[in-house]
């Protein structure tokens, strides 16, 4: 096969298996109406997959390094096992045991992709930025397909759409040579680049969870619209990647990348209105700050003296500990704006019920249903959906007017509620620049 | 190029963006505040029985609102099920006899208004005001309620 072509489905493997980090977001609600557990409780179906792959990249990674090519079939064999027990689970347990096992399927493959992909580009830098870039491509699309999936057909096909693909990767893998296996150098991991990958992934859980729940949760746009609306961020990426000559010192790219990824998250803070056009300035800077730092932070963690294979481990690791760390830091910040602004929309919106120009004797009626659809959507682990209110009610300009008022109040209070997580995100993805700034003076 | 020049474009362009989002009102979210019960409304003219009653039971809630220190839209809220009704008084450390009392009051100054403008029969007034009198708060809302299937 081509290297050209094999370099392309190692890509593709690396995309396909960090989807997975993100895929769920939006299937959520579903998976929650379909097994008896809480809230918090099914989120670990978002967590479990990120700290699994935390934990067991750089056990994967030297195991890489003895047979990549078998390595990366058996990672891609168990990794569509796992979807497809996955994608048929009868139990909750089931689904979180089987997603644990395919994020080590994943960690397999991930690393396995980084030592076939240097070896099929046959450059280590250009590999490099070639995996980073389509982890960061996979991770920002995944809650929008996996939206789109679980509208269409389901959120158990989530999964079950990743066991052909996965399988379809086994056309990468080649012999691995047989010759004498080396023992790995001594590796240890270069602190400062991935302590500082760690706190900018966490910081980047803000543009690829939260961004896209805002936009189908918060504002009710389709799976599908808030799919486009979201490539923004990797295209940028993707543009800002093979446009920034990789001449410029590394802690330059680093250090403007990752202002620029603060710049972005910043404003996603500030949003001055709710509507998705709002998102495209601050989604392209963060799009060009995580082209510029991410794959630079990488290269940076992987110059250290050792294996570069067990570095890449040690990078894979702290990207994902950063996840983990971001959805648990900014999670409960998120529900707890949440709550504190829908009591407040909630009394605006009654005031605005008692003085609309609705039928008098309806308007307890129609505050007691709002107030349903806000119980119902709290059970579900949603947003309250306003429209449902007035759907058996008369379609005239009183009752209209009347849904916009409260539709505006709730899209404010929502909107809102997402610019402390975006501003604590903002935060932690500057806070990267720390761990650099204090750091013995390496080469650029 | 200098090595500075790629971080202060980077911090320019970042404090830009952040400087025109919050020129444009972000992070100036308020709700829509609701107005004190305790500032008499203007009373409006109501034109026909629905309107009537609509207009007696908003300032019935202001009354009620204002001598429970609460705002009329949270006294609403409380009133849509019994249960809310005791989470309500609980929360405002009220009895459910200070609450009824007060409902009753609010009916009582809104029934005063009401004979004040006109806007109703001098028999409905009275009828009305022995229901109040006579009734507990709970069941006025239930009388309300069924009054909606009957005239909406």
């Amino acid at each position: 096969m081509r290297n050209r072509l094999r370099a392309g489905l190692l890509a593709v493997a690396v995309g396909l298996a960090l989807a997975d980090s993100s895929i769920v977001t939006l299937a959520l609600p579903r998976i929650l109406g379909r097994f008896d557990v809480g809230i918090t409780t099914v989120a670990w179906v978002l967590t479990s997959f990120n700290l699994v792959l935390a934990v067991v990249a750089v056990p994967c990674a030297a195991i890489v390094r003895r047979r990549p090519n078998a390595t990366f079939a058996g990672g891609a064999v168990l990794f569509a096992g796992a979807s497809l027990v996955c994608g048929l689970a009868p139990a909750f347990a089931v689904l979180l045991s089987a997603r644990c096992v395919q994020a080590v399927g994943a960690a397999l493959l991930v690393v396995a992709a980084l030592d076939l992909g240097t070896e099929a580009i046959g450059d280590r830098a250009r590999a490099i930025r070639v995996w980073v870039l389509a982890g960061v491509v996979g991770a920002a699309l995944g809650p929008a397909v996996g939206g789109i999936l679980t509208d269409v057909l389901g959120w158990r096909w989530i999964f079950l759409a990743q066991v052909p693909l996965a399988l379809v990767l086994l056309a990468a893998v080649r012999r691995d040579s047989a010759g004498p296996l080396t023992p790995a150098p001594r590796t240890r991991p270069l602190p400062a680049p991935n302590i500082a990958l760690l706190l900018l992934s966490g910081g980047l859980v803000a543009a690829l969870f939260l961004l896209v729940l805002l936009l189908v949760t918060g504002w009710r746009m389709s799976p599908a619209a808030a799919g486009i609306v979201v490539t923004v961020m990797p295209l940028s990426a993707l543009v800002a990647g093979r446009v920034v000559p990789q001449t410029v010192a590394r802690s330059v790219r680093i250090g403007s990348g990752v202002i620029l990824v603060g710049g972005g998250l910043g404003a996603l803070a500030l949003l001055p209105h709710a509507g998705w056009a709002w998102t495209i300035v601050p989604q392209i800077f963060i799009g060009i700050g995580v082209g510029v730092a991410l794959a630079a932070l990488t290269e940076d963690a992987m110059s250290g003296p050792g294996d570069p294979v067990l570095h890449g481990g040690w990078t894979l690791a702290a990207r994902h500990a950063g996840v983990v760390l971001g959805l648990l830091l900014l999670a409960p910040v998120l529900t707890s704006a949440l709550d504190r602004n829908k009591e407040d929309a909630i009394r605006s919106g009654a005031a605005k019920v008692l003085d609309s120009h609705i039928p008098p004797l309806d308007k307890l009626g129609v505050a007691r249903d709002v107030l349903s659809e806000v119980d119902v959507s709290k059970k579900q682990g949603s947003l309250p959906d306003v429209a449902k209110v007035f759907a058996d009610r008369p379609a005239n300009e009183d009752y209209s007017s009347l849904e916009s008022a409260l539709v505006d109040e709730l899209d404010r209070a929502v909107t809102s509620a997402f610019s402390r997580p975006f501003a604590l995100a903002a935060a932690l993805a500057l806070a990267a620049l720390i761990p650099l700034a204090f750091r013995r003076r390496e080469p650029a | 190029m200098r090595r500075s020049v790629p971080f202060v474009a980077a911090l320019a362009a970042s404090a830009a963006l952040i400087g025109s989002y919050a020129a444009l009102g972000g992070a100036s979210y308020k709700p829509t505040p609701v107005a004190s019960p305790c500032t008499e409304r203007a009373w409006r003219n109501p034109d026909g029985l629905e309107a009537t009653v609509e207009q007696v039971v908003l300032t019935a809630l202001d009354g009620a609102a204002c001598s429970l220190g609460v705002s009329r839209e949270d006294l609403v809220l409380a009133l849509r099920s019994r249960s809310s009704l005791e989470a309500f008084a609980h929360q405002h450390h009220i009895s459910q006899a200070d609450a009824a009392r007060s409902i009753r009051d609010g009916l009582d100054h809104a029934l005063d208004q009401a004979d004040a403008h006109a806007a109703l029969p001098g028999f409905v007034s009275s009828f009305a005001r022995r229901v109040v009198e006579s009734v507990d708060a709970w069941r006025l809302i239930d009388v309300l309620e069924s009054l909606r299937g009957l005239i909406g």
